[in-house]
């Protein structure tokens, strides 16, 4: 008896063990997978909203599920609530086993439950879909407490019935996991197997769904994840876990299977790469501009979105010309986004955030739009901050009033947007003066910034943006011609940044242009063979920059 | 009776309103959607709505000797009773409390009138995400109008995801439809001319895609227009986008031969031809037409008319302009089907109004030739796409009055006289829906019985070739 209890212990502590590395996992590895989640979401604390989820599968799992991913905010809650959802999967699961006599139970639960976690750290893996499994994990606990077998057949039946609009694909969990626990009577076992199965197919059908969707829902499908399949990776973890603790008694082997499932899903989809991209895009949007700073000068990844920030940030501050050739940069791409229907939903919607800066609130508007619509959901509480911020700049009072009254209803953003609006009713937030009107195409950037320019009424950004534009495109031509319209006119006499200086030395321009003698000079050095001095020169990058294959 | 319950009832719902004093305004409430003085046909589903910044409302609807009562945070009024009510009244009264900031306010009652003209029991309609080029979900939706429950006709999440537009009806008719359908399983999608409903390939080298339908009233023909679109965007805040043509002509869809006639008269290289309407006879072929520009501001519509010949399929007579204005241009016109009244949208230039927001809705009684604006519909945002009911005493249209961003459909009556009462918007289950919508309802067309389409001929099926006259 006391070996028996000692073992649980010990079973126990590796548990709570395996539970403590996860969450150190996520907050510390991939917690900007997470904390992207909530701006991928966009729950609204309201009867008409909530309603509407009534109509959908797994209408339980996703008011839970996007209620929570609200807290993803923050860092420390979006780590610590997705371990305890994955915990209720694993104690719904452990106590089912234990009921069926498992060996080690405790640890063989850990195996479907670190699947959980392990999906989890995709961005596209919403929460609602963890909620699913535990939902199903306790529905399944709860019907083998039925000890009649007529009664437990009846109430599976119902449950097999109900758990799809509840829990969505992860209904297939509790399919699995009933059909394991009768496996003593294999026709009552292999008919619940075929019976669940058939109801979430026709289930799916009534929501007019495909069968892949099905038996994805409410991960959608034909983004990141393109198979179905991944869904069924927590079944087949359990099906697994289980067969193991029912040949097996070694603890280790368990053990080890739950940190290899979890290890290897993790390292089959975790990028470090795009963590460290959404790291960077989520500190813009919470306004910590010094850390992308930092972020973006180190550039690890060789990243367009950490060049792109870093302009940004430098833009900010007056000091883009300055800094542009100091990082690393994907020739012009780090200038702006293109929305286009290859690029992801993530830069599209980034790609709002320059054009605001340069007072181009038409395309910033499309990015942002287009960044929503091309997500999982279509919903998103970042797109909507940034579409009702561009409503305040273009004083569209009405737009404005309704992104602002969806983010009212929201827990998180409910303090911002209740700010704004005191801003827009006191008149603190004035919109800006019209500018001359024409039209251009989508990621037209020359067209919308020259007009901007022209207005005369242009943010500061405009002009160094348009300059380095035509930088970073190599095109010596057009920036000269911008140069003398729009830079000259303004500073006829102060030293212009460096980097323009070197392209205007390149042009042989006149004495009107400020050109310093250090800059003749080391133009005279680079000609004559000494580039190696000059290696963030704009000599250099005109002489050697070439598109790469990063993004 | 009726006059001891006009002293009584006033006194009932200040009772109701709450244990606090009810403060009396002596103004109407300021209503979400805002449906005071609005009519109504009387098979409509509930008007529910809610009062601006109220924490609480109190409402009492009466008519005749019957009444309803309803509280909450929004009027949210019971279907059958609601119905019970409209079945035998022609006025309503709405008296309303509503709680602000704790206190209790009074305000004065107002009416809706119930109007005994019959309206199409269903709407027809696209959910959108506001309309940039590049797109992701979106479906043909169809709404019970005495009911809040909306189903599916066909939406894109099982073609990959395409494009689908312009869904058209024969007068209203769900017997003769036609939807087109972009990407990878792209076609249009055809009911009608007597046979079997199958999908077709527009394509052809002689023709651009056929985009803008319109049906013929014998339900032999369709008019298309075909059109190289383009969208550009604006510079300046207030406007958003712009949508228009590069290149537009119109042509004859024979339903019954699957045959396209090219109507030379409507493919001049040099003029814009497009939105090409029958007229309730169908005697009658309106469009608009602009001469190309240079400059796009510079594009505007003319209103035409042109005779059509329905057994050769050919135009009869010299196109002729019926409506322009100096600096207007015209689009979506729209023929009563009882012959009296054409509608049409006016906006400044181009033909894609609903980006426009100075667009508005004009009307012309095609007896007199005289044209106006329908100020008892426009507002000032965009009202832009219209269409009419079966017995022509209702249109639906689009408008953005709400936010500016987000089309919604609403619903106006047309007394003998050619005026509108005020239009209302599509009845929503909470007056929350719409503004927490992120979609936009694009074309708006009374039905009168449901639409089904045959998703197995659209994923499975051959696209038929047409051939082209």
């Amino acid at each position: 008896m006391s070996q028996s209890a000692g073992s649980n212990t010990r079973n126990s502590i590796i548990a709570l063990l395996f539970f403590a590395s996860a969450w150190c996992c996520l907050f510390f590895v991939c917690p900007f997978h997470l904390i992207y989640k909530e701006q991928l979401t966009l729950f609204l604390c309201d009867k008409a909203y909530l309603t509407s989820l009534l109509a959908k599968p797994a209408f339980a799992a996703v008011i839970a599920g996007d209620f929570l991913t609200q807290f993803f905010l923050y860092r420390f809650a979006a780590a610590t609530i997705t371990v305890l959802i994955s915990l209720a999967v694993w104690d719904g699961i452990r106590r089912l086993w234990k009921r069926d006599g498992l060996h080690n139970a405790v640890l063989c639960a850990l195996i479907p439950a670190a699947a959980c976690i392990a999906l989890s750290c995709h961005t596209e893996y919403p929460l609602s879909m963890t909620v699913g499994a535990a939902i199903a994990a306790w529905m399944a606990y709860g019907c083998s407490l039925i000890g009649n077998k007529t009664l437990r057949a009846v109430a599976t039946v119902a449950a097999a019935l109900i758990i799809y609009p509840l829990a969505g694909a992860h209904s297939l969990l509790f399919v699995v996991l009933t059909a394991l626990h009768e496996r003593k009577r294999i026709s009552a076992a292999l008919g619940i197997l075929v019976y669940g199965v058939a109801i979430i197919g026709i289930q799916g059908y009534a929501y007019n769904l495909l069968w892949q969707d099905a038996f994805s829902y409410p991960l959608i499908r034909g983004y990141s994840y393109k198979h179905s399949l991944i869904c069924l990776i927590v079944e087949l973890a359990a099906a697994g876990a289980f067969a193991e603790g029912f040949i097996g008694k070694n603890r280790i082997a368990v053990s080890c299977s739950a940190v290899l499932v979890a290890g290897g899903i993790i390292c089959l989809q975790f990028d470090a790469k795009k963590e460290y991209d959404l790291k960077v895009s989520t500190l813009a949007y919470y306004g910590k501009w010094d850390k992308v700073e930092s972020m973006g000068r180190e550039n690890r990844f060789k990243s367009q979105t950490a060049a792109y920030y870093y302009n940004l940030a430098m833009a900010r501050q007056g000091r883009l010309p300055d800094e542009l050739l100091n990082v690393y940069q994907p020739l012009f791409y780090g200038l702006f986004l293109p929305v286009t229907m290859t690029e992801t939903y993530s830069k599209v919607l980034a790609g709002a955030d320059a054009l605001i800066e340069c007072g181009d609130y038409g395309q910033a508007q499309h990015s942002a739009m287009l960044g929503m619509t091309f997500m999982p959901n279509q919903r998103s509480s970042r797109a909507v901050r940034r579409l009702a911020e561009i409503a305040v700049y273009n004083g569209d009072t009405l737009a404005a009033a309704k992104y602002l009254g969806m983010l009212d209803k929201t827990l998180m953003h409910r303090r911002w947007a209740r700010q704004t609006k005191a801003l827009v009713e006191n008149g603190t937030a004035t919109p800006l003066n019209s500018y001359r009107d024409t039209i251009y195409f989508i990621n037209d950037y020359r067209a919308s910034l020259t007009n901007i320019l022209d207005s005369g009424n242009a943010p500061a950004a405009t002009l160094d943006y348009l300059l380095c534009y035509d930088l970073l495109i190599k095109n010596l031509v057009l920036f000269m011609q911008d140069y003398d319209r729009y830079y000259l006119p303004k500073y006829p006499s102060i030293i212009p940044p460096r980097i323009y200086q070197e392209a205007l030395e390149m042009m042989e321009a006149g004495p009107e242009y400020n050109i310093s003698p250090e800059v003749k000079s080391d133009n005279q050095l680079f000609l004559s063979g000494q580039e190696y001095k000059f290696p963030k020169s704009y000599w250099y990058y005109f002489k050697y920059a070439q598109p790469g294959n990063e993004n | 009776m009726k006059k001891i319950l006009s002293y009584i009832l006033p006194v009932l719902i200040i009772c109701a309103c709450g244990k606090g004093p009810v403060l009396e305004t002596g103004t109407l409430p300021e209503l979400v959607p805002d449906i005071a003085g609005v009519t109504v046909p009387r098979d409509i589903a509930p008007l529910n709505f809610k009062v601006a910044g109220a924490e609480r409302v109190k409402v009492e609807i009466t008519a005749g000797g019957c009444r309803i009562r309803v509280s909450g945070s929004f009027a949210d009024i019971p279907v059958r009773r609601w119905h019970r009510l409209l079945s035998q009244a022609d006025e309503l009264e709405l008296r309303v409390c509503a709680r602000i900031g704790g206190k209790w306010y009074g305000y004065e009652p107002f009416g809706i009138t119930v109007s005994d003209d019959a309206i199409d029991p269903y709407l027809l309609y696209r959910r959108i995400d506001p309309g940039y080029e590049l797109y992701a979900r979106m479906g043909i939706y169809q709404r019970e109008l005495n009911s809040f429950k909306e189903t599916v006709v066909f939406d894109n999440s099982k073609v990959s995801p395409g494009c689908m537009n312009c869904h058209s009806v024969q007068r209203c008719k769900p017997e003769s439809f036609q939807l087109h359908l972009r990407g990878n399983k792209g076609g249009t999608y055809l009911r009608g001319g007597g046979l079997p409903d199958r999908v077709v390939d527009m394509k052809n080298d002689r023709t651009l895609g056929t985009v803008y339908p319109y049906w013929h009233p014998s339900g032999n023909y369709i008019a298309y227009s075909t059109n190289d679109i383009r969208q550009s965007f604006h510079n300046v805040p207030e406007k958003v986008l712009e949508v228009y043509d590069l290149a537009s002509d119109i042509v004859v869809y024979d339903v019954r031969k699957d045959e396209i006639t090219v109507l030379p008269l409507l493919a001049d290289s040099t003029k814009l031809e497009t939105f090409p309407v029958f007229s309730a006879d169908g005697g009658t072929l309106y469009y608009c037409c602009s001469e190309r520009a240079d400059n796009f501001a510079d594009v505007r519509y003319s209103l035409m008319a042109v005779g059509f010949n329905s057994d050769s399929c050919s135009l009869s007579g010299e196109p002729r302009v019926i409506w322009q204005a100096e600096g207007k241009s015209v689009s979506f016109p729209r023929p009563s089907y009882d012959g009296r009244w054409l509608m049409f949208t006016v906006s400044d230039f181009g033909n894609f109004s609903i980006w426009h927001p100075e667009a508005d809705l004009w009307m012309m009684d095609l007896a007199s030739g005289r044209a106006r604006p329908l100020e008892e519909l426009n507002s000032p945002d965009t009202e832009s796409y219209h269409s009419w009911s079966s017995n022509s005493k209702w249109v639906v249209f689009s408008s953005r009055r709400i936010d500016g961003r987000f089309t919604r459909p609403y619903i106006a009556h047309i007394g003998e006289d050619g005026r509108f009462d005020k239009p209302f918007l599509l009845p929503f289950s909470s007056p929350e829906y719409e503004t927490l919508m992120l979609q936009s309802y694009n074309i708006p067309e009374f039905c009168s019985g449901p639409v089904s389409i045959d998703k197995d001929l659209i994923y499975n099926t051959e696209r038929k070739p047409i051939t082209v006259r």
